[in-house]
């Protein structure tokens, strides 16, 4: 998919036609579903449990982290990986995005395919060179699998925790974006600056 | 609140309850008159708001959902249209007010006479309205005293009369509202505050807004947006006379063999059919959704659809023109915090005819982008989409990138439209709305003008990078316009001044389909004057006995 082809606002509905679909609304029981996964997720990474895969293979599971790591690699500051981007995608795909299964199954082959055709001796992507991995996703970049690919990625390190997604708000640290349920003024550098010179203005007024 | 049976002949059935819908519900049952609003999308309560990108838009939990209503579209009658997401509108009990950002212009002088002080303009059906802003000034001030704007009066000096100043001040200002107000300064324009429907202090028995920034495209858990489902649907709720019946959608509206409305078909949220019985009818759908419904009320006595003996319903749709200037800035702007907008200008209102072209506009600053939607479309042009270089940007710029949205004119042409798409029908079965779109060559211009005039604001501001994104022909809209116009001869507009249908002497249409022109991109303000005046107006003749007047004939 172009997404340039379309101007921002249209980001809403037309974002992933190009993988063939667009979210479809889902129901209360579900996001309830989600909402209790996500504690218990919570509860358990905190417990030092490891989260159980609910659709992903494990060897999928492998190639999805590898995938997302090398879109948000880990760097000084957490990535896709520490964020637990796999177990979103992995919990969303049997729920509330189970209508992406086929377009994920369609893009997974489509990297496998690659893979095949330029590592044939290799056993999966997870195993590859992170050099070799790269090549692969520099191949398919511009396709609609990557995009997909680089869509769950982005909504699993910046969506919401309750959801599964950016483990310990580590993809909202990385942004700054301090989600308080409210804010006081001054809000940035530029309005507090503003501020600053109404009032220094006001005082030269007066004087 | 009071229920209806279907059986009880209720004064009015209202088709939506978004900014037009639940203002003709309140005036109405407060006037002593019962009411039942249809709305096709669920009673979401404030608690049901979340502050979560996810769910709330990629999900469409306040809006259409393109899946269950597929829309089709094309540019040109000749064209096949195709399955396309084209449009955007608001599906809950308070309609796109909801979700809105709140920008609340009134029209300007201008936009009710262009034609008659432009002259006619190749290719397009421009027209005066059958009404002045003169008409229109108590209403707005109305609105803003009885919903709650907040904003600053005589700042600007293209602002129109008024009778009255704001409520409430203007809302606290932000770092793309500083770096917009000096930016313009600079060049010689005139910013001013926001005129917005959000309330700054406390107002009545709502409370102001904590800035929380879940705002644009979100549901205001606190009810300091002035959505009418913090503020007239409750007033209405608690007349006693008025039901709100969502999940309720209205696919057919009945006539009589004298032409006269008996009531409205509507299929339940178990996708039951039902007929509610009713003296009259008010379509408050949407400037698309209400041409469609009227589409689908043909009969053989309306073979061209309800209340279109002009063959005008659903054309003449205006989206408005939309584009945008990015700039990135060397400190934290911080813009995901607090609502959207807080500096305008309207310097470029009325632009000069010997441009050679017809339009106008405004503009302001803003960045409404939420994490996810940043990440994914929020990058100039050429930056990388993955990899460490890509994580750096969205860590570096997230909280440093500024918008400067320009807002402007769609001229009504004829072929601009809502019909019925011959093939494709929507989860209940009914005929997707199919648009034909092509924006006028002068909209592009003006456009391209509104522009070139951010690009040059934002050169009068520190940005250490700018971009633009291309202008190109619109095939998205999310002001639905024009398609059921208002106007004295009845061959060349669907209703009169009273929002009365000129074919049904029972049927009123009052949204966005009723307006002439489209107004600079910012049309919720005038749809609800418009709303409070048609109430008015329809008090007076139900007073008189008016309304049960025999048909025209068609």
């Amino acid at each position: 998919m172009d997404t340039a082809d379309f101007s921002r606002r249209n980001f809403l509905l037309q974002s992933f036609a190009g993988a063939g679909s667009a979210w479809l609304a889902a129901a209360w029981p579900e996001v309830l579903a989600a909402q209790q996964y996500a504690q218990h997720t919570v509860r358990a990474v905190a417990a030092g449990v490891p989260a159980k895969l609910e659709y992903l293979t494990a060897t999928q599971a492998a190639d999805v982290e590898a995938i997302t790591s090398l879109i948000i690699p880990t760097t000084d500051t957490p990535g896709a990986r520490e964020a637990g981007v796999v177990y979103f995608i992995d919990h969303f795909l049997r729920t509330i995005g189970a209508d992406e299964q086929k377009p994920f199954a369609y893009a997974m082959a489509l990297v496998e395919g690659k893979r095949k055709e330029l590592f044939p001796a290799s056993a999966d992507f997870a195993s590859l060179t992170a050099a070799q991995q790269t090549e692969i996703l520099k191949d398919i970049e511009n396709t609609p699998a990557f995009n997909l690919f680089r869509s769950f990625t982005m909504i699993g390190f910046l969506g919401n925790p309750e959801d599964g997604a950016n483990r310990d708000i580590a993809g909202w640290k990385l942004i700054g974006f301090d989600n308080a349920p409210t804010h006081t003024p001054p809000f940035g550098y530029y309005d507090a600056e503003y501020a600053a010179e109404q009032a220094a203005a006001t005082k030269e007024g007066k004087k | 609140m009071r229920k209806f049976a279907t059986s009880d002949e209720v004064d009015f059935a209202i088709i939506g309850s978004g900014a037009a819908g639940g203002v003709l519900a309140k005036e109405l049952s407060t006037a002593g008159f019962s009411v039942v609003v249809f709305e096709q999308g669920p009673y979401l309560r404030e608690e049901d708001f979340q502050h979560n990108e996810f769910r709330t838009i990629f999900q469409h939990r306040l809006t259409n959902n393109p899946k269950r209503q597929p829309v089709t579209f094309r540019k040109t009658e000749q064209d096949k249209a195709k399955v396309q997401s084209t449009l955007l509108y608001g599906r809950v009990v308070g309609g796109g007010t909801v979700h809105f950002t709140a920008n609340y212009w009134r029209f300007h002088e201008i936009d009710f006479i262009e034609r008659s002080k432009r002259g006619a303009v190749a290719g397009a059906a421009l027209a005066d309205w059958p009404i002045t802003y003169a008409d229109l000034e108590p209403y707005y001030t109305k609105v803003e005293w009885e919903i709650g704007v907040s904003g600053q009066a005589g700042v600007s000096p293209f602002d129109p009369p008024r009778s009255k100043p704001y409520p409430m001040p203007p809302l606290p200002i932000k770092s793309t509202g500083a770096i917009f107000e000096r930016g313009a300064r600079k060049m010689g324009w005139h910013p001013f505050p926001a005129p917005i429907a959000i309330l700054s202090q406390n107002y009545g028995n709502r409370a102001g807004c904590v800035h929380c920034g879940y705002c644009e495209q979100f549901g205001c858990e606190m009810g300091a947006k002035s959505s009418t489902l913090a503020t007239v649907i409750p007033e209405a709720e608690r007349t006693g006379r008025c039901e709100i019946r969502a999940e309720s959608y209205v696919h057919e509206i009945r006539t009589d063999a004298a032409g006269r409305v008996t009531g409205v078909a509507y299929f339940d949220a178990r996708k039951a059919g039902n007929f509610q019985k009713a003296k009259a009818a008010i379509v408050c759908a949407n400037g698309v959704e209400t041409p469609r419904l009227l589409l689908m009320s043909k009969s053989s006595l309306f073979p061209q659809g309800l209340a279109n003996s002009s063959g005008l319903v659903g054309r003449h749709l205006m989206f408005n023109t939309y584009t945008l200037a990015y700039g990135q800035y060397e400190h934290p702007l911080n813009e995901y915090k607090s609502q959207t907008v807080t500096r305008v200008l309207q310097d470029f209102y009325e632009l000069d005819p010997n441009l050679g072209f017809c339009g106008g506009g405004g503009l302001d600053m803003r960045f409404d982008m939420h994490p996810i939607a940043y990440s994914l479309f929020g990058l100039p042009p050429g930056a990388p989409r993955w990899g460490a270089e890509y994580k750096s940007e969205i860590q570096r710029n997230y909280t440093r990138t500024g918008i400067v949205a320009c807002h402007g004119t769609s001229l009504p042409v004829a072929a601009n439209s809502v019909s019925l798409d011959p093939e494709i029908v929507d989860e209940w079965g009914l005929p997707a709305a199919r648009i034909t779109y092509k924006d006028h060559p002068d909209d592009l211009k003006t456009g391209q003008y509104l522009l070139a005039r951010a690009m040059e604001l934002l050169d009068a501001t520190p940005a250490l990078r700018k971009w633009s994104d291309p202008v190109r022909e619109q095939q998205f809209g999310v002001h639905l316009l024009g398609t059921c116009r208002m106007g004295n001869d009845p061959k060349n507009s669907v209703i009169n001044s009273d929002h009365r249908a000129h074919d049904v002497p029972n049927l009123f249409l009052c949204d966005g389909s009723s307006l002439v022109t489209g107004g600079r991109g910012q049309p919720t303000m005038t749809i609800q004057a418009l709303a409070y005046r048609a109430a008015d107006r329809i008090v007076a003749l139900a007073k008189r006995g008016e309304l049960s007047a025999p048909a025209r004939a068609s």
